[in-house]
């Protein structure tokens, strides 16, 4: 477990899926997921299984994040696709829960997140790929120590038109430099 | 078959696998691969059979690249990642047989996959990343239309060091003004 100030990573367990099929149904948080259609509990618990061989595998670490106060789930992220030569992952996150949002705590998880990636798995590189009218999550990337450094035109359809995808990375010596600050 | 004047995109056939290990299996060919690892003739084989399911499902489209005269495999290409939803797509392309570089076969490929993915399959933007120093590469994406789209920092890691990778992408109605 990954423990924060205010929150915990930790290990997904298939009695989560309840709590992120009610989050993860609701259009508003799903329209920044890339994905549109609802999901049902079997799907979200088969899915949880495939994060614990995924992680068996190192091709992927999944985590809940819980409030320490609570011991509530609120939402998930984790590193994907990590690639052992070129030693990068794609990184994704979701705070599901809407009354926890606008409160820091997805900075607080992204920084558990990074310094997972860079102090413990020895990464070279963080990514991800946001669409371009999620500014929140944009301006937390950004605040955690992200560039921007791509823009793929149109590649997502949300809500009646096409939107970019933002590209943007961090390196390990960045986060090292940013840290010694 | 998807046939230009001097290539011809078709499905690829177990008996390709040889002459696809062959060429592949050369670090020069490989250089801006992907994949550093030499594979056998038995894992193309299964590599082969996987992409004719990825096709049933509609998430990857992939050819090998026939020169029209003499009949011969020189390269693969073809749409990965397939959505859609977002009708969207990444291109690959590998002139894997040197002798046939610099000729302008890949440029005539390119254009076949992209009229293949905006007039067959009614896509909305492709997408690629190119390493940055495939100087030969880029310049064939920005001839038939590609725009440059920024850039992923140190994605790959080659002979002792990282590269950056390249980002492009084309919009269908670009490639309709462009090429009809």
């Amino acid at each position: 477990m990954l423990k924060g100030k205010r929150l915990t990573l930790r290990g997904l367990v298939q009695t989560d899926a309840e709590e992120i099929v009610k989050h993860f149904n609701n259009l508003e948080i799903r329209q920044f997921l890339g994905e549109a259609i609802p999901i049902s509990k079997p799907e979200e618990e088969e899915w949880i299984r495939s994060t614990w061989t995924m992680r068996r595998q190192g091709k992927g670490h999944i985590f809940g994040i819980e409030l320490n106060s609570s011991q509530k789930l609120i939402g998930t992220c984790g590193l994907v696709k990590i690639n052992q030569v070129h030693r990068g992952a794609e990184l994704g996150i979701a705070i599901m829960n809407k009354q926890h949002w606008g409160k820091g705590l997805g900075v607080e998880a992204l920084h558990l997140l990074l310094d997972y990636a860079f102090n413990i798995l020895n990464l070279h590189r963080v990514w991800l790929v946001v669409i371009e009218d999620n500014e929140r999550a944009i301006r937390s990337y950004l605040k955690v120590g992200f560039q921007h450094t791509g823009r793929l035109r149109q590649t997502v359809y949300k809500g009646g038109s096409y939107k970019d995808s933002l590209f943007m990375d961090i390196l390990a010596t960045e986060y090292r430099s940013k840290q010694r600050q | 078959m998807i046939r230009g004047k001097q290539v011809t995109l078709r499905g690829l056939e177990l008996t390709d696998a040889p002459e696809m290990v062959r060429c592949f299996n050369d670090m020069e060919v490989r250089r801006f691969l992907l994949s550093v690892v030499p594979f056998s003739v038995e894992e193309e084989r299964d590599w082969i059979k996987r992409f004719w399911e990825l096709r049933r499902k509609g998430t990857e489209h992939f050819f090998g690249i026939e020169l029209n005269k003499p009949k011969k495999l020189i390269g693969i290409c073809g749409l990965e990642g397939v959505s859609i939803t977002h009708r969207r797509a990444e291109l690959g392309i590998v002139i894997f047989n040197k002798d046939y570089w610099g000729k302008g076969l890949g440029t005539e490929a390119v254009k076949l996959l992209l009229h293949y993915g905006f007039n067959l399959l009614n896509l909305h933007c492709i997408w690629l990343a190119v390493f940055e120093d495939n100087k030969r590469a880029q310049r064939v994406y920005e001839k038939v239309g590609f725009q440059p789209a920024g850039r992923r920092r140190h994605a790959v890691f080659r002979n002792g060091r990282y590269f950056d990778m390249y980002l492009y992408d084309i919009l269908a109605e670009e490639h309709r003004q462009k090429h009809g």
